[in-house]
């Protein structure tokens, strides 16, 4: 049979988005199976198992299409139908982009700034849930986790951050939230009320509401937190600041808190701190010996003076079969619903057997079979949702399972759930009702009766209509609860002996505080407030967004995608966590931008920097002779040259290769940097700047011009005889004129020239003339004759990027003062050798991360053409990690003549920078984005997060030695420089061992 | 179809006291590119808000900004609604949630010693929908919803005949203790927060509208200063605002 694999790279969805394509697909005439699906390891297993055969090197941002048909005709169809459904989707997602807008965030940090949101909702796969959370947390807003598979050390420092910040945590693993009526994941309708409930279990809360609800009592707030929230290691975090919050909320009169199982120390801890909020604060916490669910509703219940219903409401009749000597089979989309099962029938019937024991001994084997015995599966259970939408969005799974227990002659009863509200699947009981029928036919087929009970946990407002469900399920024969625990009694009666132990309840203590409530939470009034109308930050499975939007509730989607390749989650992860990671980008983010950087000196390098005869500074990271590319081999013996330590080119080359008495060394191991190449020797003169903040010194070679240059790499005669008037005039004079002048404010002509259409890296044409103008009365009085003072003058005037060389070194200033913060993950170095591109971060100290530099794409000078252009050289990438350059390429639309693309395209490099950068720079602003400070401090977090690499614009040199330049363009950092920086990161973070001991 | 969220505190629909629901005629007040305002001479004034706009605590809310709205309707033109519905010329707002208009909270007990005079001099004085005039006797009525004093609602409320209809719909529910979010949060910062809380908050209340939110300062400010604590012999009484929970409707707005 004709199959088609279809592989589509780094296209990244949502599995619930893709299973729906599935479908849709998969009912194309003449398929016989359809899988789309993102390349991870299980999806392929998966399609491995189906019988397709998979090309090599599927990465986990690759979307595969396999599909199997009758015919190519039947294939052709099926894959034109994924192209629409996705196109269908794309749309839907993507607003209209217009001239120079904004790009759609693809952090939820960028979402959450966006939107101005007040709440996040975070879906995507759990190894990547941590990051987009603290995102929420680094912002200030609560957030809630559906997300699973979330390690326990992530959970309990997002939730200690949260504690620090005043915000909640609602999960990991948190399907149920109603924040001030809006639903968040799974919930049910209720009305408005004074009942706040506190939940480490989603249909349990669920079921709680809905109890609530059909006794006519409204809910105020319904905070997850997450199931293993009141385990011992999480210690009960969030359940804490949850009662906070709702001890501080208006509308709460009495609390309720919702768990299964929990560790008993935590629970007593939580006690005792429930009884100092002066609310009441019932607890509805499933265990051996405890109450169920329902007693304990009916306890708060009456504590509060509400009215309990005489009877809870419930549909169809009991079947009237005796007493059937098969055994209970329990099949649940809830998971505390099938904990509260267990414990109920367990308490009369023995053990029972489970996927989710309570005893390792009771443990299903991975086929789950029965075996006769008493069994309660949970289908919500991790175990079964890898690869697969929870239950109770795709219920194929239970389906399955209901028809073969069928057929099973020791199936005494089936006991299933079926939850409803906002979430679930939107017309669950038809298709449940039919699996029953079959079941039951099936049965009757063997001479057997097979009753089944439901417990259906809805209201009458939920989307699905609760008595419509009802009814559908009634007609199929099925005795239908609100309850569950009455659910489950009634399916036990159809299995067991009546002398079992009926009276599970046990009157439940509700702790309500004596006296005046003195010791209430003292929070002040902006602190561990709840929204009032929520306003959400979404980021992961679609599905959640279109839910809110039902509810007409403001939201804004991430555009999410998975981290660049090669980024290991687990140490992303840690760098995220590391608890200094926040305070320390601020610090960094704030000494590179009151940094200052003042003109105080020009100077010869042997003097300023102390170098001595054979050393040679040059830009990038280090490198060898022989692996240094053309341009630097041409401006080093264009200085070996200008130094006279060789009368040839042969020679000086010959000596280079040798290396004797020579020393290659960065500019920037010596605060330096240089353009281009980036050749500083000892004679020649530099700028000298200075940081009257931060203390701090940089220093910078003086510009040549354009054309024939040494640090294109040229070296001819002229180059030479320029260098040695450098030297021998302008040198002196700019020293004249820089002394006289004092101090020249480099930082405030960078701040003007961005708003005359500069970016300073590769347009430079108003800062030249402003620092020419401060320049110009000291260098025309300077003492010199008239003709070298008008040369130096012209020299200077002709030369558009006269200023880029003091832009430069004062943007090393404000890296530098940046730079050595231990937990920051911000870049303070981005420079270009020719062969190799470096970044050094401001906590990993003075590492450099390298990779291979990318060419340029851009225009070309003259005929020369893509074939001439060296990769990327230059240590004036510095002006991109100092917040200007090709990050603020929107204050300079005319670039675009320069070094291509088109007006849009430098409006959005901008705006696309924003993602990556700690924030914005006050002083540099850019006016047509209404004065919005330019991106500055490039996270290396953010970095490999959104796979936005650093936006540089740049010169090209010509390949070979000698040629000089050969046009101008765009380039971004090779990704290992920032996927091998976070690994380093990662290794830095202090290793945070798991608390044993909790402080409550 | 544009989904909207439902103050409790908006003006009824249709009648409720009828067995059929019989639409509403509702007379356009003005169309902002934020809001939409539209009376009804039995019911009070109607309030529909994008999400840029000013969260009246009457409105409802569209979870959408003005820039893709359009109303379709201008000043002197009427409108039609249904139970949970607003039908405007182009498209139809649905109501499909109660959204939770901000309280001022509770914060202790003392009288607002403004005369009755203070009132009837700024009662709809000022020009606009909502005179700066009222913006202050508002602000005055926070004040004194968060201290228990139920003589300024009863001074107020006299009066309301003297303004416009949707200002004397905000003098309502500000007598009730609610009005947009920003001024919620600065009456409870001045009476139950920190000093810091209070100076952050004030300049998010000075930026509301042209004037409203200096007139709102000014209430609150004399209102504080007008503030006496009751002797022991003083009465007590705070039938006019108890802190009974504000949200039991009538009729639960469901999706």
């Amino acid at each position: 049979m004709p199959e088609l694999i279809d592989v589509r790279r780094g296209a990244y969805y949502d599995s619930v988005t893709l299973m729906q394509v599935s479908k849709r697909v998969a009912g194309t005439p003449g398929i016989t199976a359809a899988q789309v699906a993102m390349g991870t390891d299980l999806n392929r297993e998966v399609l491995g198992t189906m019988g397709f055969t998979l090309p090599d090197g599927i990465g986990v941002n690759d979307v595969i299409v396999a599909l199997q048909g009758s015919s190519s005709e039947a294939l052709d169809a099926a894959v034109a139908a994924v192209d629409d459904a996705l196109a269908e989707l794309r749309s839907r997602s993507q607003n209209s982009i217009g001239f120079g807008s904004a790009p759609e965030p693809v952090t939820l940090g960028g979402a959450i700034a966006a939107a101005e949101a007040n709440l996040a909702l975070i879906s995507v796969p759990g190894e990547h849930a941590s990051a987009e959370a603290m995102d929420a947390i680094d912002a200030g807003i609560s957030v809630m986790m559906f997300s699973d598979n979330v390690a326990v050390e992530d959970e309990i420092a997002l939730k200690d951050a949260a504690a620090a910040r005043g915000v909640l945590v609602m999960g990991p693993d948190c399907g149920t939230a109603v924040v001030s009526g809006v639903a968040l994941g799974f919930a049910n309708v209720v009305a408005p009320g004074s009942v706040g409930l506190v939940a480490a279990s989603g249909t349990g809360a669920q079921q709680v509401m809905c109890l609530l609800d059909a006794a006519g009592v409204g809910v105020s707030h319904v905070l997850g937190v997450g199931g293993r929230d009141l385990s011992a290691a999480v210690g009960g975090r969030s359940t804490r600041q949850a009662l906070a919050m709702l001890a501080a909320d208006a509308t709460t009169e009495s609390i309720i808190v919702v768990s299964k199982p929990p560790a008993d120390d935590v629970l007593a801890e939580l006690e005792a701190y429930a009884a100092t909020l002066g609310k009441p604060v019932h607890w509805a916490i499933l265990g051996t010996g405890r109450p169920d669910l329902t007693a304990s509703v009916e306890a708060s219940l009456a504590a509060n003076g509400s009215k309990t219903p005489a009877a809870w409401p419930n549909w169809g009749s009991p079947t009237s079969a005796p007493a059937s000597s098969g055994s209970l089979r329990g099949l649940f989309c809830g998971g505390t619903l099938a904990d509260e099962a267990m414990i109920i029938a367990g308490q009369q019937l023995g053990p029972i057997r489970s996927n989710i024991p309570f005893t390792p001994d009771l443990a299903l084997d991975s086929a789950m079979n029965a075996d006769g015995a008493h069994v309660v599966i949970d289908f919500g259970d991790d175990g079964l949702t890898r690869g697969r939408a929870h239950p109770m969005i795709d219920p194929s799974l239970r389906q399955e399972r209901i028809l073969a227990e069928g057929a099973d002659p020791t199936c005494g009863v089936l006991l299933l759930d079926l939850v409803l509200g906002y979430g679930a699947h939107p017309d669950p009981a038809g298709d449940l009702a039919d699996a029953i029928r079959t079941a039951r036919a099936s049965a009757a087929g063997d001479g057997r009766s097979l009753p089944v009970v439901v417990a259906l946990i809805g209201t009458a407002g939920d989307p699905q209509g609760l008595e419509a469900c009802a009814g559908t399920l009634a007609a199929a024969e099925a005795e239908v609860h609100l309850s569950n625990a009455e659910a489950t009694r009634a399916a036990i009666a159809h299995v067991a002996s009546a002398d079992g132990d009926n009276s599970v309840g046990l009157a439940p203590a509700a702790i309500v505080p004596s006296g005046v409530p003195s010791a209430r939470a003292t929070v002040g009034v902006s602190a561990l407030a709840l929204p009032a109308e929520p306003v959400v930050a979404t980021v992961g499975v679609g599905l959640f967004t279109q839910a809110l939007t039902d509810q007409a509730v403001t939201v804004i989607e991430t555009q999410w995608q998975p981290p660049m390749a090669g980024v290991d989650a687990a140490e992303l992860r840690r760098v995220i966590l590391d608890s200094r990671r926040e305070a320390a980008n601020r610090l960094a983010l704030e000494r590179l931008a009151s940094a200052g950087a003042d003109l105080v000196d020009v100077r010869p390098a042997h003097e300023a920097l102390g170098l001595e005869r054979g050393t040679f500074l040059h830009a990038g990271p280090p490198v060898e002779w022989e692996r240094a590319s053309g341009p630097l081999q041409g401006a080093l013996i264009g200085a070996m040259l200008f130094e006279g330590m060789a009368s040839t080119p042969e020679e000086a080359e010959a000596k280079l290769a040798a290396g004797e008495g020579i020393t290659l060394e960065p500019c920037h191991h010596r605060d330096a940097v240089g353009p281009m190449a980036g050749v500083i020797s000892p004679s020649m003169w530099v700028y000298e700047l200075h940081d009257p903040v931060h203390g701090n010194r940089s220093w910078c070679s003086l510009n040549e011009g354009l054309g024939k240059v040494l640090r294109y790499g040229a070296y001819g005669p002229e180059v030479i005889d320029r260098l040695h008037w450098m030297n021998s005039v302008l040198g002196p004079l700019l020293q004249q004129a820089a002394r006289k002048a004092g101090r020249i404010d480099i930082k405030a002509i960078i701040a003007q020239m961005l708003q005359m259409g500069d970016e300073g890296h590769n347009r430079n044409r108003a800062g030249s003339l402003m620092l020419l103008r401060e320049l110009l009365p000291h260098l025309i009085t300077a003492d010199g004759t008239p003709s070298d003072i008008a040369e130096a003058v012209r020299f200077s005037g002709a030369n558009e990027h006269f200023f880029l060389n003091l832009g430069m070194p004062a943007c090393k200033l404000a890296t530098l003062a940046a730079h050595g913060i231990p937990g920051s993950s911000i870049v303070t170095t981005m420079a270009r050798n020719g062969t190799d591109f470096g970044i050094r971060v401001s906590g990993t100290g003075d590492a450099w991360f390298t990779g291979p530099a990318n060419t340029p794409q851009g225009l070309f000078l003259g005929s020369y053409g893509p074939e001439d252009a060296n990769p990327d050289i230059g240590d004036s990438a510095i002006t991109e990690t100092g917040g200007i350059g090709g990050v603020a390429m929107a204050a300079a639309p005319a670039i675009v003549k320069f070094v291509g693309g088109d007006v849009p395209f430098a409006l959005q490099a901008t705006q696309r920078m924003y993602a990556i950068t700690q924030g914005e720079h006050p002083t540099y602003q850019i006016p047509i984005l209404e004065f919005r400070g330019t991106p500055t401090g490039i996270d290396v977090s953010k970095v490999v997060r959104t796979g936005i690499l650093p936006q540089i614009n740049t010169g090209m040199a010509g390949r070979v030695a000698g040629v000089g330049q050969v046009g101008a363009g765009l380039v971004t950092p090779p990704a290992e420089c920032f996927t091998a920086a976070l690994a380093a990161l990662a290794a830095h973070t202090p290793h945070a061992p798991l608390p044993v001991e909790r402080t409550l | 179809m544009l989904l909207a969220a439902r103050s409790p505190l908006a003006p009824a629909l249709t009648p409720t006291d009828q067995a059929v629901a019989a639409p509403r005629r509702w007379h356009v007040l003005a169309a902002f590119p934020t809001a939409l305002y539209a009376r009804h001479a039995g019911a009070g004034v109607l309030a529909v808000v994008t999400s840029d706009g000013l969260a009246l605590p009457t409105a409802w809310r569209l979870p959408i900004p003005s820039s893709t709205v359009r109303w379709g309707v201008v000043a002197g033109d009427q409108i039609v609604t249904t139970p949970d519905q607003i039908h405007l010329p182009h498209s139809t707002i649905r109501a499909v949630r109660a959204w939770r208009p901000a309280r001022v909270r509770r914060a202790g007990e003392a009288r607002v010693a403004l005369p009755s005079r203070w009132y009837a001099d700024r009662i709809g004085r000022g020009s606009g929908l909502t005179p700066q005039g009222d913006d202050e006797i508002c602000g005055a009525l926070l004040v004194a919803a968060a201290l228990g004093d139920p003589q300024p609602r009863t001074l107020a409320e006299r009066l309301l005949s003297r303004t416009t209809s949707l200002s004397a719909a905000l003098v309502t529910a500000a007598a009730s203790g609610y009005a947009v979010p920003a001024v919620v949060s600065y009456v409870d910062a001045v009476l139950g927060g920190t000093a810091e809380d209070a100076d952050r908050l004030r300049p998010d209340v000075a930026a509301i509208g042209h004037t409203s939110g200096a007139g709102l300062l000014r209430g609150i400010d004399l209102a504080l200063a007008a503030r006496d604590t009751p002797g022991p012999s003083e009465g007590r009484d705070h039938t006019a605002y108890d802190h009974d929970h504000p949200f039991s409707p009538k009729e639960p707005v469901r999706a």
